[in-house]
């Protein structure tokens, strides 16, 4: 494929699933196959947006501890140059409780490349652009299937680095058609930005994956059917992930 | 003359009680709160939703309920006169149904095929199965599998009425994660679902339309009492908030009257391993169920399970006109122990015949503080949100 049409591959993990000492681990199995971004996610007790397999992953590291805090502890020592960027996905509360602004400033840059809150939606979100802005980090924007021209023309325009489109009307979880209805979505927020639009929910494999980068996508994150792989808890797991990164060979 | 609450509310962002409130929701469903704030804004105008709304509250729900003077209760006092808005006596038994049938009429106009809702004592599942048994839509009711065994009776009902229902086994197996599920159930099926909420939580607009179907409550005991006096005290229980939202609205901002929410203070409130669900007294601000308000939680965000012998008020969040109300000071809010709820359980049906439901247990359990700063030409409202048949065997197990 030519340079300029790069497709990114965005997997998701818990962050201390299955174990706390897997997490730097994974990371680093994950940086050096050549994905695009991690997106690490802060498990929550309420976890509304997702499916069964990512609500077990969140109960699982909770009851071993993990918090916002831990992570952040973790991923001190982590080299930006062995680690690719880091995308903290956490629900509104944890972030909330723990400071928004307190967390954005602690967050190791470039390290941390961005922020997705699921239950953040652009109307409250944009009060908080600027001072995401003023740390450095990007927010990044989730539009819906269901939303509206106008709202996808904010998200368009406010969503940071990245425009993460959900594919499916639903929570987080593998399924077995990808609608057409996103590539609808994808075009239409490409008319207003050229920022790299992701799709994710629902995609489970490579086949598609390149079904959604055929309708345009400029990447895919990967989460359900990752956390998934890493049921178990010895090296096997690190094993069975890089088989299945290798599989996307999206590059 | 324009009631005092209203000059606060229309200072007021909208889909805000003062900072507490909004959407804290995946975008997904942003269109379908749009979609549902713009039909409830339309009906709330329209009269002839009004009149069927009017007509199945009086001659299918029991509306008006009456404002019984308590008399036994009172003599038991010997301080101000208590009055029971007797929400207890609706059909199905609970003040929920006024929420239900006003929301379940709002889904038929809206076009929804189907309604889905959760329960947390049962009483909302059984209204919102009653409501769609009456206009003949599909009913699937979310309920935790803890409330589905304490509350045996209303999951049995609610299968009768032709609803079904789906037992949660995350979490804390209660309300709260009965409301998590139904949730994730709308994100699914928003296009043909409607969601009611039974309380006066939840993302904008549902506080705002739960509160406009109950303050039916409140406005008809401004004009129950003897020689149209005003009450000067309101009690009412406040799990997620709505039958004490319904009562108060009508006098909030009138400084004479005293407003007062009780929450579960279940074991204990004071000892460390008590447990409870004291949103109010004890939580924090943070976001639970798409809304900003108080809420019980750990120094990580993490919502903590809450505990009330009363599984309507086992809830660790609260609705944020509450939140608003108490920081303003518009409302005190108190809390009554398991074992004080009980007592008054037993006082009230042997006093006055009346076996109140547990959560309303919890208001007239807190006459015993209050009443002796009464005066005697003072009068006291306490809200009895519902019948106390389906506790039975939670007492029966207590006393056991």
């Amino acid at each position: 494929m030519k340079k300029e049409s790069k497709k990114l591959l965005i997997p998701y993990i818990t962050a201390g699933y299955p174990t706390r000492k897997f997490f730097l681990p994974i990371l680093h199995k994950l940086s050096s196959l050549g994905v695009d971004y991690i997106e690490v996610g802060v498990p929550h007790s309420d976890p509304l947006a997702d499916g069964p397999v990512i609500q077990h992953s969140s109960k699982v590291a909770l009851e071993q501890g993990v918090s916002l805090k831990w992570i952040l502890n973790s991923c001190k020592k982590l080299s930006p140059k062995k680690i690719k960027p880091l995308i903290l996905f956490s629900y509104f509360n944890p972030v909330f409780e723990y400071g928004l602004e307190r967390l954005l400033k602690e967050l190791p840059k470039p390290l941390f490349y961005g922020l997705i809150i699921p239950d953040l939606p652009f109307d409250e979100a944009k009060k908080y652009i600027s001072i995401f802005k003023k740390y450095g980090l990007n927010l990044i924007l989730l539009a819906a299937p269901t939303t509206k021209s106008q709202k996808i023309k904010n998200i368009a325009k406010y969503s940071n680095g990245l425009i993460y489109l959900v594919s499916v009307i639903g929570v987080t979880g593998e399924r077995k058609k990808i609608s057409s209805n996103v590539k609808k979505k994808i075009m239409e927020i490409k008319k207003y930005t050229r920022k790299p639009v992701v799709v994710g929910f629902g995609i489970g494999n490579s086949k598609q994956a390149k079904h959604v980068l055929s309708f345009g996508a400029d990447g895919v994150v990967i989460g359900s059917a990752i956390i998934k792989l890493l049921q178990g808890k010895n090296n096997l797991i690190l094993k069975k992930l890089e088989k299945y990164i290798k599989s996307f060979n999206l590059h | 003359m324009p009631l005092v609450s209203d000059k606060i509310f229309n200072m007021m962002q909208k889909g805000y009680y003062g900072k507490y409130g909004g959407k804290f929701v995946p975008e997904t469903l942003i269109p379908a709160l749009e979609e549902l704030e713009k039909g409830f804004q339309k009906v709330k105008h329209d009269k002839h939703f009004k009149k069927e709304l009017d007509y199945l509250l009086k001659h299918y729900a029991g509306r008006p309920t009456p404002l019984y003077y308590a008399q036994r209760l009172t003599e038991h006092y010997k301080k101000a006169k208590i009055f029971l808005k007797r929400e207890d006596l609706l059909h199905t038994g609970a003040h929920k149904i006024n929420n239900s049938i006003g929301q379940a009429l709002l889904a038929k106009r809206l076009g929804k095929k189907r309604i889905i809702a959760e329960t947390g004592a049962g009483q909302h599942g059984v209204a919102c199965a009653t409501a769609c048994a009456l206009l003949g839509i599909n009913c699937e009711i979310y309920m935790g599998s803890k409330d589905i065994k304490r509350q045996e009776l209303n999951v049995f009902k609610m299968k009768l009425l032709g609803a079904k229902v789906h037992e949660v086994k995350n979490g804390s197996m209660t309300l709260k994660d009965a409301i998590n599920e139904a949730i994730r159930d709308w994100i699914t099926n928003i296009e043909s679902t409607h969601y009611i909420i039974g309380s006066v939580v939840g993302p904008h607009p549902y506080p705002e339309i739960v509160k406009c179907f109950q303050s039916v409550i409140g406005k008809e005991v401004k004009s129950q009492l003897p020689k149209n006096k005003l009450p000067d005290y309101i009690v009412a229980c406040v799990g997620g908030g709505s039958n004490a939202i319904g009562i108060f609205t009508q006098f909030i901002g009138n400084k004479k009257i005293k407003l007062i929410g009780i929450e579960a203070a279940g074991t204990s409130i004071n000892n460390k391993n008590g447990k409870n669900a004291a949103t109010l007294l004890l939580g924090k601000p943070g976001v639970l169920h798409g809304s900003y308000s108080y809420v019980l939680q750990d120094k990580n965000g993490q919502i903590k399970e809450a505990h009330s012998i009363s599984a309507g008020l086992d809830y660790p969040g609260v609705g944020p006109e509450h939140s608003f109300l108490k920081d303003s000071r518009l409302a005190t809010y108190k809390t009554i122990s398991d074992k004080d709820a009980i007592a008054a359980f037993y006082l009230l049906s042997k006093l006055e015949g009346i076996i109140p439901a547990l959560e309303s247990a919890h208001a007239i359990a807190y006459l015993k503080y209050l009443m002796p700063k009464t005066k005697k030409d003072e009068t006291v409202v306490v809200c009895l949100s519902g019948r106390g048949d389906k506790d039975i065997n939670t007492i029966l197990e207590t006393s056991a």
